[in-house]
């Protein structure tokens, strides 16, 4: 027995394509919209169990299983079926005295007694505590031994993986299996990260201070010294332009001027002074304005992506 | 159609619980004996005011606590899943009616009793007063599928309680206003009528005012079922 999903358009965009399911436990990770419009489908060709469902608030929860019993020509013992649903404990409580997890596990009992062949179950483990969870898992997989074909809704993909691992993600172009095998090999095959701190090591009145590439606004060379400007203030280097420049290229700094490397993440305008005359204006908190060669225009925007 | 009873015993019981754990719509069943007792400490002679309490019933009881049944199982999303158990349409309908039709005969025999009202005939009186219950039970059912809550069902009877409890006392005008000669068809002052024609013994008469009834409860009944089967479908 198949479950045939046809396509469904919304102008040109399509919101679920077609497809069909083997029978058996298949979940689908999909989005409320998906969800909805899957729904509307399947609507006559199977049992539809929503979480908005509700109890008759006065019966109590054993009543309500005799009721649901009853109403479906069930055969079997009660209280089996009650602890089942682990329900045991709160037997004799009105159903409008619940937990919320106790109440939606016990809503489950419609689906478990009514559904034919084919079930849709929208969210099966939403709002459900550790416990709950545990039982609907136990419930789902009966239903599923019992050769039904359930379809399973959700947008929590690990809520799904607890019952199956059949899980298909729906896009624009189609329903795609997603593979759960790769994910355990890739952590064996990565490496150990390498620890790797690179520090600017400037010198400011005697002290040595380091500091990290972001932090740099811009680097100039001053008096044949490479000055390193953090938050409008300058430290001296004692390395040079050329040094500083490979160093702090990795970290988005680009040598834009004989004498000036800037950090590239911290440029907010090119300002166009006359055809051959440029400058770079920075989001510091000087608004530091730095020379850009003319030669370097062209690289420069390129870095930045820019036109 | 496969009809169950094991189903609409389940039903009943389950209807009987909520119903008896919900006093707003329990105590209802209070009115019409209040009712009674107020007339019959008036003084109540004339077979209309026997039979005001006795509408009062089919109107504030039957029809209300019916169209509330089938509003509560909407309020709480509950007539979806009754409808998708392998219940039929005529396994819900009977247990759905059975708990209001065995509380009416109870109320409506407790009021007679309290009036001291003794009919000519009671078997055809009986007989009469069941169909009527059924007809009532119908409204019950329409109404209630109209309505999405409780509170709106109680809003919805005012107009059954007005046209069918109260028409016949219309009928008192009908020599002024010509236009209120319809009211004598309907099936509450019909109900009336059939006691006056068999403690005079017109025996045809009866049979008139029997079928009366009996046609309004087969419409209303159509009427009821046609509803539910496209709120089936709509589910």
């Amino acid at each position: 027995m198949n479950i045939q999903i046809s396509e469904v358009k919304e102008g040109s965009h399509t919101v679920v394509p077609s497809f069909s399911f083997e029978a058996g436990l298949t979940g689908l990770y999909t989005d409320i919209k998906r969800t909805q419009v899957i729904m509307d489908q399947m609507k006559d060709k199977s049992y539809l169990h929503c979480t908005n469902e509700g109890l008759s608030p006065r019966l109590t929860v054993e009543e309500t299983f005799r009721y649901h019993r009853d109403l479906s020509g069930h055969q079997g013992p009660l209280q089996e079926m009650i602890a089942l649903f682990g329900l045991q404990h709160v037997k004799k409580a009105r159903v409008k005295d619940l937990s919320e997890s106790h109440r939606n596990c016990l809503s489950f009992l419609r689906p478990f007694l009514y559904s034919n062949d084919v079930l849709l179950i929208e969210e099966p483990f939403d709002r459900l505590d550790e416990e709950g969870r545990q039982i609907m898992v136990q419930l789902i997989n009966r239903l599923a031994d019992e050769q039904k074909t359930i379809l399973l809704l959700g947008y929590n993909l690990e809520e799904l993986l607890f019952v199956t691992e059949d899980i298909y993600r729906i896009d624009q172009t189609g329903f795609h299996k997603m593979d759960f095998n790769e994910e355990p090999a890739a952590p064996a095959e990565q490496e150990q990260p390498v620890i790797r701190i690179e520090k600017v090591q400037t010198k400011h009145e005697g002290k040595t201070i380091l500091f990290n590439p972001p932090e740099i606004d811009y680097v100039e060379s001053v008096d044949g010294t490479a000055q390193v400007n953090v938050a409008g203030k300058g430290y001296n280097c004692t390395l040079t332009l050329q040094e500083l420049e490979k160093q702090l290229r990795p970290y988005g700094f680009y040598r834009c001027h004989r004498s000036y490397i800037v950090n590239l993440q911290k440029v907010r305008e090119i300002i166009t002074w006359t055809k051959n005359s440029y400058s770079l204006k920075l989001n510091d908190r000087e608004s530091s304005v730095i020379p850009l060669s003319r030669a370097k225009l062209a690289e420069l925007k390129e870095l930045l992506g820019v036109s | 159609m496969n009809v169950s009873v094991k189903r609409m015993r389940a039903i009943f019981i389950k209807d009987y619980k909520e119903f008896s754990r919900n006093y707003a719509i329990s105590t209802m069943v209070l009115m019409p004996l209040f009712l009674a007792f107020f007339y019959q400490s008036a003084g109540a002679s004339t077979l209309d005011i026997y039979f005001l309490p006795i509408n009062m019933t089919f109107a504030a009881v039957t029809t209300f606590i019916q169209a509330c049944l089938i509003a509560e199982e909407k309020e709480n999303n509950t007539l979806r899943s009754l409808m998708m158990s392998p219940a039929s349409m005529t396994d819900i309908l009977i247990g759905k009616s059975a708990l209001v039709f065995s509380i009416t005969l109870a109320v409506v025999a407790l009021t007679m009793i309290i009036l001291g009202f003794t009919p000519a005939n009671l078997l055809i009186l009986i007989s009469a007063l069941m169909i009527s219950t059924v007809f009532y039970i119908g409204l019950g059912i329409i109404c209630g599928l109209f309505t999405k809550t409780v509170m709106e069902a109680s809003v919805a009877i005012l107009p059954v309680m007005v046209i069918f409890s109260l028409g016949p006392l219309g009928r008192g005008l009908a020599e002024t206003y010509p236009v209120l000669e319809v009211l004598k068809w309907l099936p509450s002052a019909q109900l009336i009528m059939l006691e006056e024609y068999s403690a005079a013994g017109q025996t045809s008469d009866v049979g008139i005012a029997l079928a009366v009834i009996t046609v309004w409860t087969i419409i209303t009944l159509a009427v009821a079922s046609i509803l539910f089967k496209k709120r089936m479908k709509d589910e």
